[in-house]
C-alpha cells in the first residue's frame, strides 16, 4: 500500500450565484498515493475541476467549502496558512491547465514565463541565471521540443497548440515534485498529437516518480496511462477501481451507461443515452443524486445518499444495488 | 448503383493571406451518394470545414466543380437561387454561436420558413413538428438559447436545417462540444432522421470512433488533399495508406474488442504542416514512418486498389 499523498474527505464544495447556492462537490472522497497514477472521469460540469482547484486552493472567489478535509502528506490545506500553500503550490504539486493558449501570457516569451517558474520553485537553491537557463533547455527537451533555445525566445502565438501544451507541461513538471494534475491535458489537439502528449506525460511521470491525477472525459485517454480512476457524477464519486477491473466490469449504473454510450471503433452504433442530464445544483435531488436518471432506483435511493461500498479487487462502488 | 447526389471534382480553395496562398483544398474530388452518409476525418487544419463551405458556397471555389443533383452549382452563395438553398443545409459546430441569443426558439426554427415561404398558413404546426421530429417538447417554442442546454441547441439548430426539407445536410463536427451522452443522443437522432426523410449527409468529424458509427464512406484528410476514400468497414479493417494507419492506431480505446482491430502501433511524430509551407511530393512524407526517397519529389496519385477504394500513396497503388 503506498503512502497517502492527497486524501480528501468528506469534501463539500458550494457556489454562490445570483439565483441561490450552486451545492457542487457532496460528500467527495479521494485519494492518490504517492507515485500513483490516477485517472478522474465524468461529464462536464460534473465537478472534476472543482475537486483539482480546491486541492490546490483556487476555487474562484464565491465558492464556500462548509465541510470536509484536504490532507496533503497529512496535513489540512484548507487550514494551512497563505505561505504554507504558496510553497506547495510553488515547490510540491503543479497544474496543467485545459488551454494552453489561456495557460501562458501572450505578452512575455516562452523563455521568461519558463525562467519564472524555475526561479520562484528553487528559491532555496540560489541557482544562477545560467544554471536557470540550463534547467529551462533541458526541461524544453525533456518534452521532446526540437531546438530549445530558440523556443525560449519565442512569444507563445509563434507556437503551434502542442507545443504550448508541451510547454506547458515543461513548466508543470519544473516544478512538480510530488504531484501533477492534468486537467484534460490533450481535449483541444488532434489524436496523434494528444497520443504524443499522453505518451510524454506518462514517461515523465514514471522517471520522475511524481503522482499524477489525470483528468479527462476521453475515456481511452485515461485507460492507458493511470493505475486507478475515479468516476464522478454530479459532484459526487460514485466508483472507483483499479483501472482494468473499472473497464472490464464497472458496476455503477451511471458507469456502465458512460461506457456503452462512447462509440466504438468495432461499430454497431450507438446505444441511446441515459435520459436526462446532470441535475441543478441549486435544488439538488435527495438521496442518490442520479436516481432521477437510474433505470435500477430503488425507494432507497430518493431518500438516502449511498456511500462507498467494498465490491472487492480495490473497487468501491456509492450504489445501494451492491449494498 | 446508388444514385449520386453530389460529385466534388478536383476542388479547391486557396486563400490569400499576408504569408502567402495557404492551399486550404487542394485538388479534392468525391462522390456522395443519395441516402448515405459520407465522412470527412482529418485533424485540425486539413481543409474539412473548408471542404464543407465551400461546397455550401460560403467560399468560393477557386478551381474545381461540384455538381448537385448532376447541376453544377454556382460559385458562391449569392449567386445561387433560393430553391437551391432550400435543397442544401448546414449544421455548424458550435450550436452556441449558430443560434441568435436575442432570438426565440420560435423566431430561429421560422426564419427559413418565412424566407422560402413555406407553410405559411401552418407555421405553428410546422415548428412544433420540427421539434416533435429532433425529440425536444413543444413548450420549448418561447424559449431563448441560452436557457437550454449545449445539446438541445445543437438540436435546435438540426430542426432549424430541417425546416426547408432538405435533401442534403453538412454536418460540421456537430457533436464535438458535447458530451458522450449529449452525443449518444444527436447521433441516434441524426441518423433516425436521415432514414426518415431519405437525408444525404456530408459529416465532419475529427473522432475516428464516432465516424465509424455514422458514416457509410470515409475520406480522409491531410492538409487540403485526400488521402483514403473507403467504405466505413473498410476503412477501418483495412486502412491502406501510413497516415490513416497512425491516425487509427492513435485513438484511444477502452475495450479489449477495440485493441485488437487497431493496426499496429504506428508511434505517431511531427505535426500537420503549415498549409502556407507545404511539404514537396507527398504531404506526408517528413511524419510518414515508411517514407523512401521518391516521396520528397513525387506526389502520388490517387489509385482504386480495390473497387470502391482509393488510395494517394506510392507504394500501394500498384
Amino acid at each position: 500500500m503506498p503512502e497517502q499523498l492527497i486524501e480528501i474527505e468528506g469534501l463539500y464544495v458550494n457556489y454562490k450565484i445570483y439565483e441561490g447556492i450552486l451545492k457542487v462537490l457532496n460528500d467527495v472522497q479521494f485519494k492518490v498515493g504517492e507515485r500513483e497514477k490516477v485517472g478522474l472521469i465524468g461529464e462536464s460540469g460534473c465537478g472534476k475541476t472543482t475537486t483539482m482547484r480546491a486541492i490546490m486552493r483556487i476555487l474562484a472567489e464565491n465558492a464556500m467549502v462548509p465541510d470536509g478535509r484536504i490532507l496533503y502528506k497529512g496535513n489540512d490545506t484548507l487550514k494551512m496558512s497563505e505561505d504554507e500553500i504558496q510553497r506547495i503550490r510553488r515547490e510540491h504539486v503543479s497544474m496543467i491547465f485545459q488551454d494552453p493558449t489561456a495557460a501562458l501570457n501572450p505578452v512575455f516569451t516562452v523563455g521568461d514565463q519558463l525562467i519564472d517558474v524555475i526561479r520562484y520553485s528553487t528559491r532555496r537553491e540560489k541557482l544562477s541565471k545560467k544554471e536557470m537557463m540550463d534547467r529551462a533547455i533541458k526541461a524544453l527537451k525533456d518534452v521532446a521540443l526540437p531546438d530549445p533555445e530558440r523556443i525560449l525566445k519565442n512569444y507563445p502565438v509563434m507556437l503551434s497548440g502542442g507545443m504550448r501544451q508541451r510547454i506547458c507541461i515543461a513548466m508543470a513538471l519544473v516544478s512538480a515534485g510530488d504531484l501533477l494534475i492534468a486537467d484534460e491535458p490533450g481535449t483541444n489537439l488532434d489524436v496523434t498529437i494528444q497520443d504524443q502528449i499522453l505518451r510524454l506525460i506518462g514517461r515523465l511521470v514514471e522517471e520522475r516518480g511524481t503522482s499524477i491525477i489525470l483528468i479527462s472525459h476521453a475515456l481511452g485517454a485515461v485507460k492507458g496511462l493511470v493505475d486507478k480512476v475515479y468516476v464522478m457524477y454530479a459532484g459526487n464519486m460514485v466508483e472507483v477501481a483499479p483501472t482494468r477491473e473499472l473497464f472490464s466490469k464497472p458496476l455503477h449504473p451511471y458507469t456502465r451507461n458512460l461506457f456503452e454510450t462512447v462509440p466504438k471503433l468495432t461499430g454497431g452504433g450507438i446505444p441511446q443515452a441515459i435520459k436526462g442530464r446532470i441535475p441543478d445544483y441549486i435544488n439538488p435531488p435527495k438521496g442518490c443524486r442520479f436516481s432521477p436518471r437510474c433505470e435500477h432506483a430503488m425507494p432507497i435511493c430518493m431518500k438516502e445518499s449511498p456511500s462507498f461500498m467494498d465490491a472487492g479487487e480495490g473497487q468501491n462502488v456509492a450504489c445501494f444495488l451492491y449494498g | 448503383m446508388s444514385e449520386e447526389i453530389m460529385v466534388v471534382k478536383d476542388l479547391k480553395k486557396h486563400f490569400k493571406t499576408a504569408q502567402g496562398v495557404v492551399k486550404a483544398v487542394d485538388g479534392i474530388s468525391f462522390v456522395i451518394n443519395k441516402g448515405e452518409t459520407f465522412g470527412l476525418v482529418g485533424e485540425s487544419g486539413s481543409g474539412k470545414s473548408t471542404t464543407a463551405f465551400t461546397i455550401m458556397g460560403v467560399y468560393e471555389q477557386t478551381e474545381g466543380d461540384i455538381l448537385f443533383k448532376g447541376e453544377p452549382l454556382v460559385r458562391g452563395v449569392k449567386r445561387r437561387p433560393l430553391s437551391l438553398k432550400k435543397d442544401m443545409q448546414m449544421v455548424f459546430q458550435d450550436p452556441g454561436s449558430s443560434l441568435n441569443p436575442r432570438k426565440s426558439i420560435k423566431q430561429i426554427i421560422e426564419q427559413p420558413l418565412k424566407i422560402h415561404k413555406l407553410y405559411k398558413e401552418k407555421e405553428k404546426e410546422r415548428i412544433g413538428e420540427l421539434l416533435r421530429m429532433v425529440g425536444l417538447p413543444t413548450e420549448f417554442v418561447d424559449r431563448y438559447p441560452q436557457a437550454v442546454g449545449g445539446g438541445e441547441k445543437q438540436l435546435i439548430a438540426m430542426a432549424r436545417a430541417l425546416a426547408t426539407e432538405p435533401s442534403f445536410i453538412a454536418l460540421d463536427e456537430p457533436t464535438s462540444a458535447l458530451d458522450v451522452s449529449m452525443q449518444a443522443t444527436i447521433i441516434n437522432t441524426l441518423l433516425r432522421i436521415q432514414k426518415e426523410l431519405d437525408l444525404s449527409y456530408l459529416f465532419i468529424t475529427h473522432n475516428l470512433s464516432l465516424m465509424r458509427n455514422v458514416a457509410s464512406r470515409i475520406g480522409i484528410m491531410y492538409v487540403g488533399k485526400l488521402f483514403e476514400v473507403a467504405p466505413a468497414s473498410e476503412f477501418f479493417h483495412n486502412p491502406l495508406h501510413p497516415y490513416t494507419r497512425m491516425l487509427i492506431s492513435s485513438i484511444p480505446v477502452i475495450t479489449e474488442e477495440e485493441e485488437k482491430l487497431k493496426p499496429r502501433k504506428v508511434v505517431s511524430r511531427g505535426e500537420i504542416p503549415s498549409p502556407v509551407n507545404i511539404p514537396p511530393g507527398c504531404t506526408f512524407h517528413p511524419r510518414c514512418p515508411e517514407c523512401k526517397e521518391e516521396c520528397s519529389k513525387i506526389e502520388p496519385k490517387m489509385v482504386e486498389v480495390e473497387p470502391g477504394h482509393f488510395v494517394k500513396c506510392h507504394y500501394l497503388g500498384e
